[in-house]
């Protein structure tokens, strides 16, 4: 199931009320009479398409591969929307979003309905209405081939490694019913399977489509006979409440692809694309590519703002006030006296314990500008005392105020120290960049360690990563120099 | 209606005492040499005239206005008492033209054309009208100071301070700067100025000021007689050691 690590509680609360609510709704809407049609289904008729939220990254659920040189969204989960639009006699028009963003989007309209690995939750289901689950989906424990007889119950792990993903229901599971194992929780499954063909751990517990997939691709692997009492959940399709007949038209495809099979071989077609082997670029390049752009968004903004406010900074430092000059020095001092790793927790947690639903790009842009902030202001403060005093003393021996000076004789000349440094500063923010991907913010460090996981290749993206970092802040500093000689 | 007016006036840098108990009067048109050894406070005198340094205690009238007055507008003295200093600080970012307009255009709140053909004039009267276009940094030392003068005349100032205005000049730039001293002078010009120029003392100045440790320690009306003639035993060494020098 698609995690978040900040809903660690939701997913307790999930693992809590499954059983409950699968048992309690499924019925319900199996026995509504729906009505023939409703103003929702009528309309999407009408438009002749409709629109799939997905948050396409998670494979084998939904994921981008380049097929026959096009990026391509596929995964089951693609299958059987394409499916109900198929049924209900429209197009399929494929949104991608942040899994947060999902049900935002169908509340308002944004999309029609969501297949992206999404389990009904009580707090969901105040939101939007579920179909029946097209997926039970429960855990399994992948082994080395050759092991799979040690382990053939939940008593065989006593004192054995068992990886899992961190803050997941697994981990949950791992540590409930695997009695006496030591749990081990890392980030990615790419990691896990890693480690498991290293030895390093002796069983890793997944979700069972994810399992089959590495099972049916990776000969060295196999899965142990161990059944657990209380760890089953769902996934189902999502559209807004209050469609009836739209709600039944899905339940009926979901239906239909069950029986006949269909869904079993789109799980097999995704299983397979998951794995098959394609050339590293085609693959991955696109990662590098919108990772090196976010990159630079990010740092572009973090040098704009960033040069506001440390101008802001610089020149509150100068204020005569105390109060004013205080905040400015303090300010600085902790900016600059605090890790940025520090600061980007802080600012992306801390939005959230004040209940400001900021994004991890928006943190991650603000912890960056006002990080920069403070450098930059440090910069301001410098250029203008590189400016002999006899300068402002001449201006103000005639007569210019002070702000006149300052902006028409101190500022323009300060400007020829400040202009290089800053372009230094635009450097090394691209390089501190690379610590926000602890967010989830998708810039190239990040995108780095997805191609990392999912090629199996650890060192590879890299060496591509450094690459590009050094291409973008040569062609930086190459393009200062110019600036400078002008 | 003197031009300056110091009334027991003292200066503190911290617990510093560089200014102790000064009392002089400047009259309009004026030109008041101010000579003394080093650290006798000289630039500082200099300095409170037109604020660049606040007095701790006394009362300094420049204009009629009090300067430890709260309500006295330093930008206004500034504008009608012109500086010059040692090392001609000319903006660096600007050109000759620049220099001298940026006062008139900004402050007096002139046209710019108007401004610039007063510069042209002011260029004339120092000798330099083919260098309007060019940066200050591509000027000799001599040549900066009297555009630095140039400057000052340009705001139409009252009185124009000079704190050493050829001790950074080559020996032969030397002479060019003073003769547009006089000229300033001649138009009639209050002037004060803080030099080593024992020759414009005498030949230029209608009084002679010597300062030593703080203090004003002689006043002369006859420059020529302070000369052959000091009073004050400072001043006698102090005569000694440059004549000898020179
Ligand atoms: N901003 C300041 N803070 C502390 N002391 C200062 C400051 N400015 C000047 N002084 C001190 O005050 C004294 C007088 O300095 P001032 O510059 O007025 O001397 P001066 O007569 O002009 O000397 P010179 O001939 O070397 O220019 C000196 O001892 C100097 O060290
Ligand atoms: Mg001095």
């Amino acid at each position: 199931m698609k995690t978040k690590k900040h809903h660690l509680l939701i997913w307790v609360l999930l693992c809590l009320t499954l059983l409950v609510s699968s048992i309690a709704i499924a019925p319900q809407q199996e026995t509504a009479a729906a009505p023939k049609t409703d103003a929702k289904l009528t309309a999407i008729k009408k438009r002749g398409y409709m629109v799939l939220g997905v948050s396409a990254d998670y494979p084998p659920y939904e994921f981008h591969k380049t097929i026959n040189g096009e990026d391509k969204v596929v995964g089951f989960d693609i299958d059987l929307a394409r499916q109900v639009a198929k049924d209900i006699g429209v197009e399929l028009r494929i949104k991608e979003l942040g899994f947060d963003s999902l049900l935002g989007s169908l509340k308002t309209g944004k999309v029609d309905m969501i297949v992206s690995a999404m389990t009904p939750t009580p707090e969901r289901e105040k939101e939007v209405a579920f179909s029946q689950p097209y997926l039970t989906v429960a855990q399994k424990v992948i082994v080395r081939k050759g092991e799979e007889n040690k382990y053939r119950s939940v008593m065989a792990f006593k004192g054995q490694k068992v990886g899992v993903q961190k803050q997941t229901t697994q981990e949950q599971t791992a540590k409930d019913e695997l009695s006496g194992a030591k749990v081990v929780s890392l980030e990615k499954v790419t990691d896990l399977i890693l480690n498991l063909q290293q030895k390093k751990l002796n069983a890793v517990v997944v979700e069972a489509p994810v399992a089959n997939a590495y099972v049916q691709t990776n000969k060295a692997l196999t899965l142990a006979n161990v059944k657990f009492t209380n760890a089953d959940y769902g996934c189902a399709v999502a559209v807004a409440k209050g469609a009836p007949a739209y709600l039944a038209n899905v339940n009926k495809t979901i239906k239909t692809v069950q029986k006949n099979g269909q869904f079993a071989k789109w799980q097999k077609t995704a299983n397979t694309l998951m794995f098959s082997k394609q050339n590293f670029w085609q693959a991955y390049g696109s990662y590098f590519l919108k990772g090196t752009g976010i990159t630079i968004v990010l740092t572009i903004l973090g040098v704009f703002f960033g040069s506001l406010l440390g101008t802001l900074l610089a020149l509150m430092k100068r204020a005569k006030n105390k109060l004013i000059k205080g905040i400015a020095v303090v300010y600085i001092q902790y900016f600059r006296g605090t890790p940025l790793l520090v600061q980007v927790f802080m600012i992306y947690f801390g939005t959230q314990v004040i209940h400001l639903n900021v994004s991890a790009f928006a943190s991650a842009a603000l912890a960056l500008s006002l990080n920069s902030g403070a450098y930059v202001s440090e910069v301001i403060r410098s250029g203008i005392q590189s400016v002999a005093k006899g300068q402002s003393e001449a201006a103000r021996s005639l007569g210019l105020s002070s702000k006149q000076t300052m902006r028409l004789v101190v500022l323009p000349q300060a400007v020829k120290t400040i202009l290089p440094a800053l372009g230094n500063e635009f450097i090394s923010l691209l390089k501190e960049s690379a610590i926000v991907s602890v967010i989830g913010v998708g810039e190239l460090m990040f995108q780095t360690s997805v191609v990392q996981g999912s090629s199996f290749k650890p060192f590879l993206p890299l060496v591509i990563a450094s690459l590009i970092y050094f291409a973008l802040t040569l062609i930086l500093s190459l393009v200062l120099r110019v600036f400078e000689k002008n | 209606m003197s031009m300056i007016e110091f009334h027991d006036v003292n200066k503190y840098y911290g617990k510093f005492h560089a200014l102790k108990n000064i009392n002089l009067t400047v009259e309009r048109g004026e030109v008041v040499s101010i000579i003394g050894p080093s650290g006798s406070g000289k630039s500082t005198l200099l300095r409170t005239i037109n604020g660049l340094e606040h007095i701790s205690s006394g009362q300094l009238l420049v204009d009629n206005f009090d300067l430890a007055d709260a309500k006295t507008d330093m930008n206004k003295i500034r504008k009608n008492v012109g500086m010059v200093f040692q090392h001609f600080n000319l903006y660096a970012n600007k050109t000759i033209m620049e220099n001298i307009t940026l006062g008139p255009i900004r402050v007096l709140k002139v046209s710019k054309a108007e401004a610039e053909e007063r510069a042209n004039k002011l260029l004339g009267l120092v000798g330099l009208q083919d260098q309007a276009n060019k940066l200050p940094s591509m000027l000799s030392g001599g040549q900066k100071q009297r555009i630095a003068i140039a400057r000052a005349l340009a705001m139409k100032p009252k009185a124009i301070l000079f704190d050493e205005p050829t001790s950074a000049l080559d020996p032969e730039m030397i002479g060019d700067v003073l003769d547009v001293m006089k000229k300033v002078a001649d138009q009639g010009m209050t002037m004060i100025v803080v030099t080593h120029e024992m020759g414009f003392a005498k030949e230029v100045g209608d009084r002679l000021v010597f300062m030593a440790d703080g203090e004003i320690r002689e006043e002369s009306n006859h420059p020529k007689e302070f000369f052959q003639n000091p009073q004050d035993p400072r001043a006698k060494e102090f005569l000694s050691k440059i004549i000898h020098a020179d």
